[in-house]
């Protein structure tokens, strides 16, 4: 007989339905870096010099919106969504 | 016509702002075309009103005088009978060039009329009022385009729309000498666009570019065939469009590079619209060394198959308050964006180039005190998915 889940979830990462660029994601872990956002948005167009701006919408209460440097990570919520773009054209 | 004393002038300028035809002459008389009345025979003419005007130093003074001059036939009420109760005798007068033919009186209830706007509308009012029953469409207020003087500021006829709006003041806070627009592409173009309708002494105008047909479509205006044809630079093309309006647009057909960085000397503002990656970066330096304040845009749209497009714009600002967020949060691209020009990878459009201009004037005035100013950010982005902004680097 398999024990009920529990609210603490050790063992098991977390999973989250997220959005990036309009696609759908499912990614694990409580937070996405800068790093992890690249990989998963890139689609081969960018290198390691390509400067992107990258920013969430809808995540936590108490900054649910924002700019993911490079370096740096966010906490996941469901339905997040992520905007992951070089911003050069005038 | 001095616009200085119009505008020094409230009653002048409300009959001014409201589309009166007025022009004050050389010998201090106030004159007021295009007042319709009705003839003897019943037909609808223009007369113009004659006053002196009576000066308080740079401004007039209340009129001391209740009459007014008239140059045309005698006005008559609608079914053709003189306005006899206004009648104070045909008394020919002179005023530079023209002469009016009749005198006419009417006191208002106070005994005296406050101001000239008062006076002259009380008289228009008589005669358009009878006018009007045989033509509805009869009005003093053609609004007849008026040229500004010389030396009466940047642009060839008065800003009235700030005029009306009572805003002419705090748009002085636009005043600057020179402002730069490096790159006339998307972007750049609508910036002018918005620029050139506020009181900037000198615009100049920094593309090395050829204005070509693709160009059209995400530009302000819209271009003949033959316009196209003639190949023009980008800067020229834009130049002779807004100087039908403002008299300082200085086009610089050559790029921005690290060989001519003198030509930004002087310039109290700058707007960075340029895809080129390396040279923002020789720009950039060279502005924050000469301490001048710039803003930098860009955008970056894709197409998500079966779904359409998305994507962000970006505004940055670096002033000498506030520098080291470009450097050390990497606000602003210092390499070619992918894809360059490459067909089907430069994706701009019209609507939001503009959007992109608009945020970075806006962001500019609410740096002059035009617009109040909240947030004070530094690096903003708006998604277009979420028609959301975005603010950070807040001073």
């Amino acid at each position: 007989m398999s024990k009920p889940e529990k609210d603490d979830d050790h063992g098991r990462d977390k999973e989250f339905d997220i959005i990036i660029n309009a696609q759908p994601f499912t990614v694990q872990g409580d937070e996405i870096t800068y790093q992890q956002i690249f990989d998963l948005a890139n689609d081969g167009s960018w290198n390691a010099d390509t400067s992107l701006t990258i920013t969430y919408s809808r995540g936590h209460g108490n900054k649910p919106e924002g700019t993911l440097a490079k370096g740096g990570s966010v906490k996941l919520k469901k339905g997040m969504i992520f905007d992951v773009d070089p911003t050069g054209k005038s | 016509m001095s616009t200085q004393l119009v505008n020094r002038s409230p009653d002048l300028k409300r009959l001014r702002d409201e589309g009166y035809d007025i022009e004050v002459l050389q010998s201090g008389h106030l004159v007021v075309r295009h007042i319709p009345y009705v003839s003897a025979e019943g037909v609808v003419l223009r007369g113009t009103f004659v006053t002196p005007l009576k000066m308080a130093g740079q401004r007039t003074a209340p009129p001391d005088d209740h009459t007014v001059w008239f140059a045309g036939e005698f006005p008559c009420h609608a079914d053709r009978s003189p306005m006899d109760q206004i009648n104070a005798g045909a008394t020919q007068q002179v005023a530079g060039e023209i002469v009016t033919q009749f005198v006419f009186s009417t006191k208002p209830a106070s005994g005296a009329y406050a101001d000239n706007h008062l006076k002259i509308s009380r008289y228009a009012d008589l005669l358009t009022h009878a006018a009007r029953a045989i033509d509805p469409t009869a009005t003093p207020k053609v609004f007849r385009p008026i040229p500004a003087d010389q030396d009466d500021g940047p642009f060839h006829y008065y800003d009235t729309a700030s005029s009306r709006a009572g805003i002419t003041e705090v748009g002085r806070k636009l005043e600057l000498g020179k402002v730069a627009i490096v790159g006339l592409g998307g972007t750049g173009s609508y910036v002018l666009d918005l620029i050139a309708k506020t009181p900037i002494r000198e615009i100049h105008l920094f593309d090395g570019d050829t204005f070509s047909q693709h160009n059209a479509f995400r530009s302000p205006g819209a271009p003949s065939l033959e316009e196209l044809d003639g190949e023009p630079t980008k800067v020229g093309y834009f130049a002779t469009i807004y100087s039908k309006m403002h008299r300082g647009i200085i086009p610089h057909p050559a790029y921005v590079t690290g060989d001519n960085l003198e030509q930004l000397d002087g310039m109290e503002f700058v707007f960075l619209c340029v895809d080129k990656g390396a040279i923002k970066r020789v720009i950039v330096e060279a502005l924050e060394a000469r301490g001048i304040p710039f803003i930098d845009v860009g955008m970056g749209i894709s197409l998500v198959a079966d779904q359409g497009l998305r994507g962000q714009l970006r505004v940055t600002t670096s002033t000498p308050e506030m520098r080291q967020h470009v450097w050390e949060s990497e606000r602003i691209p210092f390499e070619d964006p992918p894809g360059g020009n490459d067909y089907g990878l430069n994706i701009q459009i019209a609507d939001m180039n503009a959007l992109n201009a608009a945020l970075a004037v806006a962001r500019w005035k609410r740096l002059r005190g035009f617009y109040i100013d909240h947030e004070r950010e530094h690096f903003s982005t708006y998604k277009i998915t979420l028609n959301g902004m975005g603010n950070e680097d807040q001073l």
